[in-house]
């Protein structure tokens, strides 16, 4: 017989399936309520000790309890601590796959392989002008030679959005108390209340806020995409392993290979930079893909760069970037993309077509 | 050109350079410099032949909003200080634009 509490948790969103998606929303959920429980707490603790310490009408002092308080501000900070430390261990633990941490053990040989293949990376760009050095060469693969390293995740707006929370939810605080002593002292204040509304509001948004960007960097775990040879050539065809981590089932995941030129230009007293996507070609599509916490999920594709294929460039102001594209969709989680750029070299043996004969023709020139 | 101005110097240089959206940025491959008063008289009446390598980058590439093209280019420098410049575009390889289902343009202002 089940037990009567399990009659709560009907519906859909409580399949065995979705199980890890739900497993994944509450660590998120607690992980954040601890630190942001921590922060109310502290401020509390402090509004209300020294408030307290201000003498009253009759000039009296009341003192404090410096075991309870320490006590209070030990809860707290503990609050806080747990918070933040649950919060970087799910992102670090998202953000690198189960292989990796095992790797990550053995670091010594991985550095000596590590830098043997910058070196390898280095010498063939000396003959090559203009290919850019990889800002985050590949490392070494488990399933291929090499594993690409993808676009490192932008963690600033969780920083920005917990830092704007953080403040909302202190001000918050600092004038519930304030109206809490008015109520108590029945003493008429329009102010507090009247600036704690739309203080509330912002702090409910950031919160949202916070919660929205924590779970799109930590809903759907690592992806790993590696390849048999690098850098690639136009022409020639590739051998890759795309490996996705998580607990959720995926809608859509896709795997494309893009080409984006980019160009900087001065437009007035502004600095404007265009892209353009001059190349895409769908690799893979996959939907309901059911990922596990415990075996990744892994899939073996073929890549071919098309013949007639730009090399990689960077000067000042203009790029041409090769990059895979990942894109995963899950119900309720904010879409991922993930990008993997790499480097293309020109094919070795370039032929330049002869000019043809020119009709004879009086010569152009310019004068200054 | 006026019988009356001489040359007094000339460039040769084989250079690429971008083209399109973005500013333009010039890369300098080969040069070489001469004054006149340093060569055999008549030198500059004959054709002359001037030779290098050429890398394997940039590739000559017409693109949607980035364009590489790389040029030889002869600069003479006459008595009244102007200058005479001439261009003579080839083309590096055989790369070229692919074709491509949707390409979005994104414009970002940055200071």
């Amino acid at each position: 017989m089940r037990p009567w509490y399990t009659i709560l948790f009907r519906g859909r969103v409580f399949r065995r399936e979705n199980r890890g998606w739900l497993s994944g929303i509450a660590e998120s959920v607690l992980s954040a309520s601890l630190l942001l429980a921590g922060v109310i707490f502290l401020v509390t603790v402090l509004t209300l000790t020294f408030r307290n310490r201000a003498a009253g009408a009759d000039g009296t002092i009341v003192p404090v309890d410096w075991i309870y308080f320490s006590l209070q501000m030990l809860v707290a900070v503990a609050l806080i601590g747990v918070g933040i430390w649950r919060i970087v261990w799910l992102l670090w633990k998202v953000g690198v796959s189960a292989e990796r941490r095992s790797a990550i053990v053995k670091k010594a040989v991985d550095q000596a392989g590590e830098l043997e293949l910058v070196r390898e990376f280095r010498q063939q760009r000396d003959d090559l002008p203009m290919i850019p050095l990889d800002l985050y060469p590949p490392h070494q693969g488990i399933w291929k030679k090499y594993r690409l390293v993808p676009t490192p995740r932008n963690v600033w707006g969780l920083i920005i959005s917990s830092t704007f929370s953080i403040v909302f939810v202190v001000l918050t605080t600092i004038l519930l108390l304030t109206i809490t002593d008015a109520i108590h002292l029945m003493r008429a204040d329009w102010f507090a209340p009247a600036l704690t509304v739309p203080i509330a509001l912002a702090a409910a948004y950031s919160i949202w806020q916070f919660f929205r960007q924590f779970l799109k960097l930590t809903g759907i775990g690592p992806t790993s995409i590696e390849i048999d040879r690098y850098p690639l050539v136009p022409g020639e065809e590739y051998q890759i392993t795309l490996t996705q981590m998580g607990r959720v089932r995926l809608q859509l995941l896709d795997l494309e290979l893009v080409c984006d030129e980019e160009a900087t230009f001065n437009e007035g007293t502004d600095i404007r930079t265009e892209r353009s996507t001059v190349y895409r070609s769908r690799l893979l599509r996959r939907r309901g893909v059911v990922l596990q916490s415990d075996a990744a999920w892994r899939t073996d594709l073929t890549l071919q760069l098309p013949s007639e294929a730009i090399h990689s460039f960077r000067s000042r102001s203009n790029r041409i970037q090769w990059k895979l594209i990942v894109t995963a969709k899950a119900l309720s989680w904010p879409r991922l993309r993930r990008h993997f750029a790499f480097t293309v070299h020109p094919r070795s043996s370039v032929v330049t077509p002869p000019k043809p004969a020119a009709p004879s023709r009086a010569p152009s020139s310019t004068s200054t | 050109m006026p019988a009356a101005l001489k040359v007094h110097s000339f460039e040769a240089s084989v250079v690429w350079f971008t083209t399109g959206k973005g500013d333009t940025d010039i890369g300098v491959h080969f040069f070489e410099r001469r004054l006149t008063r340093s060569l055999p008289d008549g030198f500059l009446k004959q054709s002359q032949r001037l030779s290098t390598v050429l890398p394997k980058t940039p590739l000559s590439y017409a693109g949607r909003i980035v364009q590489t093209s790389w040029s030889v280019r002869i600069r003479v420098f006459l008595d009244d200080n102007s200058q005479v410049t001439k261009d003579e575009p080839f083309r590096l390889g055989d790369a070229a634009l692919c074709t491509v289902s949707e390409s979005p343009t994104e414009p970002s202002a940055g200071d």
